[in-house]
């Protein structure tokens, strides 16, 4: 069944083709939360929250528009509100380098941090193939450090620095497809 | 350097200095905020993206719990069945041979519906190790001509483990059904069983393993590249089991073995038989149950009994030292690393005695008669513990941690690798020789490091540390970051008050409950104090067991309690627990500022003290309290405070109860805050 016949069950009230729709987004959405929250745990939180919300106001969803679209800013508006009560409250409880993240991690338009979640997706695709195994060892298996550079045969140092400058070339890929869309 | 603290940040590998360094950068350069921020929601970008589904199913089922309006707690009941791993798939498509129907177990919910076949199961003699040596025999059997393969399977796998199939990794999950030439790859604490269609031997690939599955019948086939398995190998179906490893060959026709392999070869065979070839000269032993064979340099290949012998009457020698703690692969030899036993809490090591770890999470700590404790870690092997005179250990490779005793000046505790020598008085430090160095680095007090090849020496202080090498000039290096600490001669203290202090090794015990009352001129309180100079600020932790405290009395009459004693030029500085005071329980800087806190009347606790001094400012004060091995992110008292003069003295303090303070620091922190 196409998203769209999914929605329409959805506002006329079926709850298990919610849970299809859910399946459908729920990986880029938190991936495009990630990308802007300053903390991990918010990650899972608001991706909740921006499902329930958007449940509870389906009706408002205009068929015919993205469906994930709208989720992306249901989900941009609960974490800017959540990042600035945080760091309100929890300012005393922060080290210093969370502190600096919640100041950091920038507010920047929804439609930009949705062009950079595609960006990133397209970039993954370029990444050579031994650095995939690393990836895939680090984020899809939850390897140690000390697991990988096993496999690597390498030092953890470098399992480390490695994975710092595919995370730089990843950011650096990104942002030149956005240079080069607005150019 | 930044990125680098970045990246260890990232990792979750960043200690309490390197955060500090990271924190000071932070705060000097904008640019490294920006770029710590990018690379930390990438980094959380592609654990979404790149997750194996788990938390993407977690946020599913924490929406539709909150749209069911069930209870949070149901619904984590819920998600907890439906995610916890199957031990036992039944084996879709397998035509294992059945003895009795089995009710099929139930599988989660899957696109296809699961076909539960009969299982036939094994007695858990599978547990039995197999060590295979080197050289073991080759069964006098006829082979057989290949025959078609049959599948194998996954049977069960611990998350995290992995099948490679050429270049691709996947998670090893059940009913993945093997290809010749995957390769199965565990994790630290990882575990992956696999089955054969053709008959109902298993295989159980232990933690940290790497095995190559070759074929599945006719015969079995396959290789130990690393670790240990642990096999069952059925008589009935007049198949072997052949197992490959780099340097030899067992097989095994009906036999419970565990194999391991990590440089040496080891198999102890339990039950039945199996047969070892050594692939360099064909060498060959066949075993028995109960038996085990060691491939390893220097070793003949030959059938050994797995039961230790009884040594003769009158044979047996003096202990130099006790394994306090064992976890994970531990081992204890005589003579040859590679023949080997299992190692338990409570050994006694002889002089003849060494040790090998295997594997990250491998750890043995070793107590020397005069309290003197060696840590050995990782893949490590310690040769010898001591001769006739002193403590001499000798490390081939890996590493140790020392916490040594101050020792007699005549004999001092040596050290040594196959690059240096360090010779100790009374210290801590790590040790750790690798193929083609040996550094040390010390944490408290000094050694001299001694390069074997040339004997140039140097001298190695806290916060230091020394490489022994070919191309290396050999000095004493500040540890980036590196904490030193203070060297605290614990048996010059000097007390006072209303105790009885005995110092014992590194345990500071204060054993008498002082009568005497709040109201009396003769104070309850007590304390021991050790000199410890520097004008710079300081952070005293110690571990506190709390032997037995004063009876509960008239409240203001039996306050109790226990801390750490700072003495400057100008005045003492006590940060305590004081329980059951006239206004009530605190933890308090005495006579500065106190925090309503109550705890138990016995049982371990932890302190800490924190005094940062500051040019032209009252210093501040930091205190925190806490049980367990987890220390608290913040402080639970703070208060400023105006100290002149330099620090003189730290120490403890006790009121009213009997205690043993172990584990006394001093950390010298960086530079005074401007």
């Amino acid at each position: 069944m196409d998203e769209s016949s999914l929605i329409q069950r959805v506002q006329e009230g079926d709850r298990a083709a919610f849970a299809e729709v859910m399946d459908l987004h729920v990986r880029r959405l938190r991936a495009f939360i990630a990308l802007n929250a300053p903390a991990a745990h918010l990650i899972d939180e608001i991706a909740h929250e921006a499902f329930v919300f958007a449940y509870n106001h389906v009706h408002e969803f205009q068929r015919g528009t993205s469906f994930f679209a709208w989720l992306k800013s249901i989900a941009w508006n609960l974490l800017r509100a959540e990042v600035q009560r945080f760091s309100r409250e929890q300012a005393n409880q922060m080290k210093y380098a969370e502190q600096r993240l919640f100041e950091v991690v920038p507010a920047k338009p929804v439609e930009k941090a949705t062009r950079e979640l595609e960006g990133l997706e397209n970039c993954l695709d370029r990444v050579p193939p031994k650095l995939k195994d690393l990836l895939k060892m680090r984020y899809a298996l939850a390897y140690s450090t000390r697991e990988i550079a096993e496999r690597f045969d390498q030092s953890a140092a470098w399992v480390r620095t490695t994975l710092f400058r595919v995370r730089r070339q990843l950011k650096d890929c990104v942002e030149s497809r956005l240079s080069a869309e607005k150019s | 350097m930044d990125a680098e603290l970045i990246a260890a940040y990232l990792a979750g590998e960043l200690d309490e200095e390197g955060l500090a360094l990271l924190e000071e950068a932070l705060a000097e350069d904008p640019e490294l905020a920006r770029l710590l921020a990018d690379q930390v929601t990438f980094d959380q970008a592609l654990r979404a993206l790149l997750g194996d589904g788990g938390a993407d199913r977690k946020v599913v089922r924490s929406v539709l719990g909150v749209l069911d309006a069930k209870p949070v707690e149901s619904f984590k009941t819920d998600f907890m069945q439906t995610m916890a791993p199957v031990e036992e798939e039944p084996l879709v498509s397998c035509p294992l041979p059945s003895r009795k129907p089995r009710t099929a177990l139930k599988t989660p919910a899957a696109p296809r519906p699961a076909r539960a076949l009969p299982v036939r199961r094994f007695a858990a003699g599978l547990a039995a190790a197999v060590a295979l040596a080197a050289g073991v025999a080759l069964l006098a059997l006829r082979e057989a001509p290949p025959g078609p393969d049959t599948a194998t399977y996954v049977l069960s796998a611990s998350k995290g483990s992995a099948v490679k199939r050429g270049e691709q990794y996947r998670s090893a999950r059940p009913n993945t059904q093997l290809q010749p030439g995957d390769l199965i790859l565990t994790g630290r604490g990882q575990e992956v069983k696999i089955g054969f269609s053709a008959d109902p031997t298993r295989v159980t690939l232990k933690e940290s393993s790497e095995l190559k599955y070759v074929r599945g019948s006719n015969p079995k086939q396959i290789e130990l590249a690393k670790g240990q398995l642990e096999t069952s190998v059925a008589p009935e179906t007049g198949d072997r089991l052949i197992i490959m490893t780099p340097g030899a060959e067992v097989r095994a026709q009906d036999a419970q073995f565990v194999l391991s392999h990590n440089g040496s070869l080891r198999v102890e065979v339990r039950k039945g038989g199996a047969s070892v070839r050594r692939r360099s000269d064909g060498a060959s032993v066949a075993l028995g149950a109960d038996q085990y064979a060691v491939v390893g340099d220097g070793l003949a290949l030959e059938a050994r009994a797995l039961a230790p012998q009884k040594a003769p009457a009158g044979a047996a020698e003096a202990a130099v030292a006790t394994l306090l703690r064992v976890q994970g692969e531990v081992y204890v030899f005589a003579g040859s690393p590679a023949d080997r036993k299992r190692a338990q809490a409570g050994h006694r090591m002889t002089a003849a005695e060494g040790l090998v770890t295997e594997g990250k999470s491998s750890l043995a700590v070793l107590a020397y008669p005069d309290d003197t404790h060696l840590e050995v870690a990782g893949d490590s092997v310690v040769r010898k513990l001591a001769d006739a005179k002193a403590k001499h250990v000798l490390l081939d490779q890996g590493a140790v941690t020392a916490d040594v005793v101050r020792q007699p000046a005549d004999r001092p505790m040596t050290l040594e690798t196959p690059h240096a020598g360090v010779r100790v008085v009374g210290t801590r430090f790590v040790l750790t020789a690798q193929q083609d160095f040996s550094r040390v680095q010390v944490d408290e007090g000094a050694v001299r490091f001694t390069r074997t090849r040339d004997k140039q020496a140097v001298d190695v202080r806290s916060g230091y540390y020394a490489v022994a090498s070919l191309d290396l000039p050999l000095e004493a290096i500040p540890v980036p970051g590196g904490a030193r600490y203070l060297e605290i001669d614990l048996a010059s203290g000097a007390w006072d008050g209303d105790g009885a202090w005995t110092v014992q090794g590194r345990s500071v015990r204060q054993a008498k409950i002082s009568r005497n009352p709040d109201a009396s001129p003769l104070s309850p309180a007590s304390n021991l104090l050790f000199k410890a100079a520097t004008d710079r600020g300081i952070e005293v932790e110690a571990v506190v067991h709390l032997n037995q405290v004063s009876p509960e009395g008239a409240r203001g009459q039996a306050a109790w309690g226990f801390g750490l004693v700072a003495e400057f030029a100008d005045r003492s500085l006590v940060l305590r627990s004081l329980q059951g005071g006239a206004a009530g329980s605190a933890f308090e800087f005495k006579g500065v500022k106190a925090q309503p806190f109550e705890h138990g009347r016995d049982g371990t606790y932890r302190m800490k003290l924190k005094i940062e001094r500051r040019k032209g400012a009252p210093a501040v004060l930091q205190g925190k309290f806490w049980q367990g091995d987890r220390e608290p992110d913040g402080w639970l008292i703070e208060d400023e405070l105006v100290l002149e003069g330099p620090l003189t003295q730290v120490g403890f303090q006790t009121v009213r109860s009997a205690c043993t303070f172990t584990g006394l620091k001093v950390k010298i922190l960086k530079q005074e805050s401007p």
